[in-house]
């Protein structure tokens, strides 16, 4: 048996070689007259040749010919068993047009007829204004049954919103109507199981029409079709991965639920244009944990994703008529939450029904409170850590192998260099397997804790001194910085190289990232003194290597241009920076996360020498190149790239970016960044002149803050909202939000830097305009102290102080001389090297001087030069910082109505 | 898959760790997606690389776990020659031996499908499918190396053709052909 079906495969195959009008006669020659055989071998070709669907030339006999009533014009399409054509009745008065649609041929297996038969029975009980109809059914004249349908000349609804560029709340409008034909369905209990845009047509009539009832299901109940169960084990029907439900790739019972799933996916590229995930549908397995694992992105963060194949954000933004704040403005809040609550990925966590789907969205349209409440920040942490606890799982799996098997093996010093160059690779390889998977739950990280350990206890029975267990300890260093575990790192590496290492180590290239890396875990404890001796020794040998081709360098590279540029050596630090970037860009792709990293860390190091421009180019360039592969590193260079835009006074555009941020951190939470966002996006938020929107985000930052560490809240934010504070005239407060700030830099008596002063500064300002004037003296001179005392660069601190010794001072004549120095000490701070935060708040505080200098001209009663003065200032200050600002518009205010109308410094809300 | 997938990686795991050889065997299949598809992303990063060797990685990795140490292997195409072999031993024994015991919480197909992402059609029985594919191997060694790479590495037929050193209309003739014939070689018993 067996070996006769090897003669037919060998025929077959042989015959594969052989072209197509060949075959028949080599056949019959190979099968010498062996009718058996050569019925086999014929009947085992014609399946392979139905199995790759390539016959080219092959002639349909069904079109031109007829079904019942209809003549078959031509074939319209082809699924996964059925094929589709149209059909056109020619009546003595009319022409109907049908589409009629049949099992493929070679499909006609007993379990596809049963479907195809259930699908027509199915067909045949609807009836709906927005279901294509049922029109006639019959057998074709080789024994296949087909049906016609009412014949929908239209486009698939997201094409047609597109087409007709209907904004997000008309998509939403039409979208009911979906709803409605499939609730419709539901209550003849029928689940349609495959709604995607393709099956949901929207006519020239402008009226949605529901197709394609091939793999619905009657719910159950219904009776009449126990003879046929479809969900029968081990087949696998139709499915499009893009829109099913995660419970339909597992082949669970199906109902309304995975219905509502596919109709919010639908609602989703509605809106956004895209899917709630990229996506492979051509790798089912990876499909399945897409949609079983991957949280839907957020609308907001959905339009700016960029893919392949579809329409840029601008292109979309515009088929929805929309701009990106309109948009934002929009689709945040009840409507994200409506989504969010529709593609729960466990069913019961979904809506009820379609029907309970629906009311929530008219709610929305008629702006009434929605009943989905918003998904929790401690229900999506649970999701993420039970999704990552498999890689995390993973990576110890892997890290035990490397340090026990590879370690083991290499011992053996019977090793070739093949060996050796692998075992780098399996390094790398586990180092980003962490990397990947650096969660912060407690349980996790234990155990990852214990091997870090047991890998430094493993490393000590590796010979001394020996390249390999130099190699370990780098390994193992790296992953401690990346586990935040400095303390342990720390003592592994004093244990391994001692306090005062060997510096003639950093000759090699591995050996300077290992001292690196143990500097880089010194700096990460605020061990600056230790750190800057070891940048001495580092520095040279870093700038003498012969090996700066190679990775390890350019790690170290990076790491100790950062960490000179901290310790004050911009000179040293940016060349290295530069030579680090240059080495990544030649080994690493763009996408590559180690790369963006540096690059970012360059851009902030030119930034900080007043090369913005550059450093712009340069985190805008890193931003296009990113990947959605690494969120936590796409979060990173979003928030920089974002604080280059603010810089140039684009705060819109910026806003753009840390709203995505939020978006990536609500889903990715990462320790390192959340705090530093916190205070980053609420000064954006500030300077873009919405009162509302900054109180909010500024709230927001608090809350951050204090769930990240309640004991060590940002000074910045203190500072911000006392900067909102003054503008809305609450000077009272305002003095109080910058003591805090003041507070939160001198506490532990720490010696006061800028940042002290500069909010002490502010301070005295508030008070004097809360009408205390001799606690605002006071605040000047302990600013001014502070200031002469310092041993540290102050900034512009030294503009500020002047500037607010004339607003306190009340000498009207000595006021232009003032505030022309303030003017130059300001000019003299921007030529010197400073943070991205600071050159933000230089921007700032050029409009406020003119501010200051306005107000404190109409408080001495000369109205038209505090005008003169406000007009003089506007053109820059509207360059430096946009219409809306709140300083402009305070400027604007004092040139168009100069007067006094309280002691308030400045009235900033319209 | 879910959370009973997890929780037999973490069972096996640590009864690795504790010392029982034993264990790794169980967990093989169980890690092999996912070493697959974070090796491709490592991978990604390296100049030059070809999705071969991203599964050469991957097996390289599991040969060491299984203690076998991988310096033998001259080459990516020895190496995963000798991986798809040994993938198919392990699976074809496992299955043997959950028909014979019949115990509680055995391997299943349906298991392995869904974690390993490989290409073996729902519902085979892998002893049979072993049988056939030795039968096919006595035909046509070739045939039988293009069902064994696809089925128990995953391979694509383009990556097929490269590992075999053929071209890749041929793998694919060697594919469609021999494939319908496991398909009714199968189904016939």
């Amino acid at each position: 048996m067996s070996e006769y079906s090897l003669t037919v495969l060998r025929v077959v195959r042989d015959a594969l070689d052989v072209e197509p009008h060949e075959r028949a006669q080599f056949i019959t020659a190979r099968c010498g007259g062996d009718a058996a055989l050569q019925a086999r071998v014929e009947a085992m070709l014609r399946n392979l040749a139905d199995a790759d669907d390539a016959q080219p030339g092959a002639v349909d006999t069904l079109i031109g010919g007829r079904l019942g009533p209809f003549r078959v014009a031509e074939r319209i399409g082809k699924g996964g068993t059925g094929v589709v054509y149209r059909g056109v009745r020619e009546g003595a008065d009319f022409a109907q047009t049908v589409a009629i649609k049949l099992i493929r041929r070679g499909f006609d297996f007993d379990d596809v007829q049963a479907r195809f038969l259930r699908e027509r029975r199915i067909l045949a009980r609807l009836n709906h204004p927005n279901l294509a109809r049922l029109i006639d059914g019959g057998v074709a004249p080789d024994g296949r049954p087909w049906f016609a349908l009412e014949f929908v000349d239209g486009d698939a609804i997201t094409r047609w919103c597109d087409a007709q560029r209907l904004d997000v709340r008309q998509r939403v409008r039409l979208f009911l109507d979906v709803c409605a034909a499939v609730q419709y369905a539901h209550g003849q209990l029928v689940v349609h199981r495959d709604l995607k845009p393709g099956n949901v047509l929207v006519g020239g009539d402008g009226v949605v029409r529901l197709l394609d009832f091939g793999i619905a299901r009657l719910l159950e109940g219904s009776g009449d079709d126990a003879a046929a169960p479809l969900t029968v084990a081990g087949s696998v029907y139709a499915l499009t991965p893009e829109y099913a439900a995660p419970e339909q790739f597992t082949q669970a019972a199906t109902g309304v639920a995975a219905d509502v799933y596919s109709l919010a996916v639908i609602l989703y590229e509605l809106i956004t244009g895209t899917l709630p995930y990229a996506l492979d549908s051509h790798d089912l397995a990876a499909a399945q944990r897409t949609v079983c694992q991957t949280p839907a992105e957020s609308p907001t963060q959905a339009i700016a994703r960029s893919e392949d194949g579809r329409p840029d954000t601008a292109t979309r933004l515009a088929a929805r008529r929309s701009s990106a704040a309109a948009y934002r403005s929009t689709v945040r809040g009840d409507l994200a939450r409506i989504l969010d609550k529709a593609l729960a990925k466990e069913p019961e966590r979904r809506y009820a029904s379609v029907q309970a789907f629906a009311d929530d969205l008219s709610r929305w349209l008629a702006g009434a409170p929605v009943r989905a409440t918003g998904t929790s920040m401690g229900y999506r942490l649970g999701k993420f850590v039970r999704r990552h606890r498999l890689s995390t799982t993973l990576a110890v799996l892997a890290l035990a192998s490397l340090v026990t098997g590879i370690a083991a093996v290499l011992w053996q010093a019977r090793i070739a260099q093949q060996e050796a160059q692998s075992a780098i690779v399996m390094k790398d390889f586990v180092v980003e397997l962490l990397r990947q998977s650096d969660m912060r739950d407690e349980e996790d990280r234990i155990s990852v804790g214990e091997l870090l350990h047991s890998g430094g206890a493993r490393l000590r029975v590796l010979p001394p001194g020996s390249p390999l267990r130099l190699e370990m300890l780098r390994v193992l260093l790296h992953l401690h910085l990346d586990l935040n575990a400095q303390e342990d790192g720390i003592a592994l590496a004093q244990a391994e190289l001692g306090s005062e290492p060997n510096w003639d180590l950093a000759r090699t290239a591995n050996g300077l990232d290992v001292l690196t890396t143990y500097a880089h875990l010194l700096d990460g404890l605020g061990r600056s003194a230790e750190r800057d001796r070891f940048l001495a020794h580092l520095v040279p040998a870093a700038n003498a290597s012969t090996d700066k081709d190679s990775l390890a360098w350019a790690d170290s590279a990076t790491y100790l241009g950062v960490m000179s540029d901290d310790a004050g050596n911009l000179a040293t630090g940016l060349p290295l920076l530069e030579q680090a970037v240059a080495a990544m860009r030649k080994l690493l792709p763009a996408n590559d996360p180690r790369r963006q990293n540096s690059q970012v860390l360059l851009a902030g190091a030119l930034t900080s020498v007043r090369q913005g421009e550059r450093a712009r180019e340069l985190t805008e360039a890193t931003l296009a190149a990113g990947d959605d592969a690494f969120p936590r590193e796409r979060a990173y260079v979003q928030n920089m790239a974002a604080l280059r835009r603010a810089l140039f006074g684009e705060f819109e555009s910026a806003e753009t970016l840390f709203a995505s941020t939020r978006d990536l951190l609500d889903r990715y939470p990462d320790r390192r960044l959340l705090g530093y966002y916190a205070a980053t996006h609420a000064s954006n938020a500030f300077d873009l002149g919405d009162l509302a929107h900054a109180h909010a985000m500024i709230e927001r930052g608090f809350d951050r803050a204090a769930a990240l560490d309640p004991q060590n809240i940002s000074d910045t934010l203190y500072l911000l909202r006392g900067e909102l504070a003054m503008v809305e005239g609450h000077c009272a407060a305002a003095a109080g939000d910058y003591a805090r700030a003041v507070q939160a830099n001198t506490e532990g008596g720490a010696a006061p830097g800028i940042d002290a002063v500069y909010a002490q500064i502010l301070r005295g300002v508030a008070l004097h305009c809360a009408g205390d004037a001799q606690a605002a003296r006071d605040d000047w001179q302990q600013a001014n102290a502070w200031l002469s005392g310092a041993s540290e660069p102050m900034g512009h601190a030294p503009a500020m102080l002047t500037g607010a010794q004339a607003m306190l001072s009340a000498d009207a004549d000595a006021l232009d001389a003032a505030f022309a120095q303030a003017d130059a000490q300001l000019a003299q701070a921007r030529s010197r090297p400073i943070s991205v935060h600071w050159q933000l708040r230089e921007n700032r505080d050029e409009a406020r001087l003119k501010l200051w200098h306005a107000q404190a001209l109409l408080a001495a009663g000369r109205t038209d030069q505090a005008r003169d003065c406000a007009l003089k200032a506007l053109p820059g200050a509207r360059a430096r910082l946009g219409e809306r600002h709140f300083f402009v518009v305070a400027l604007q205010g004092i040139a168009e109505e100069p007067q006094l109308d309280s002691a308030q410094p400045l009235q900033g809300e319209r | 898959m879910g959370s009973a997938t997890e929780g037999s990686v973490t069972k096996w795991l640590e009864r690795w760790r504790d010392g029982d050889p034993a264990a790794l065997d169980r967990l093989l299949p169980l890690v092999y997606a996912d070493l697959r598809r974070i090796a491709a992303s490592v991978l990604r990063s390296t100049p030059g690389h070809a999705t071969l060797q991203t599964t050469a990685l991957v097996h390289e990795m599991l040969l060491r776990l299984l203690g076998r140490a991988p310096a033998e292997y001259a080459s990516t195409t020895h190496l995963l020659n000798a991986s798809a072999r040994m993938m198919r031993q392990i699976l074809v024994d496992r299955a043997r031996n959950a028909s014979r015991t019949k115990r509680g919480g055995e391997w299943r197909r349906a298991d392995f499908a869904e974690v390993a992402e490989l290409q073996i059609p729902d519902g085979t029985d892998l002893i049979m499918l072993d049988q056939a594919l030795t039968e096919l191997e006595a035909m046509d060694a070739r045939m039988a190396k293009v069902v064994e790479l696809r089925y128990f590495i995953g391979l694509e037929v383009p990556e097929v053709a490269t590992m075999l050193d053929v071209a890749e209309r041929t793998a694919q003739r060697d594919w469609i052909a021999a494939h319908e014939w496991l398909r009714q070689r199968l189904a016939d018993t």
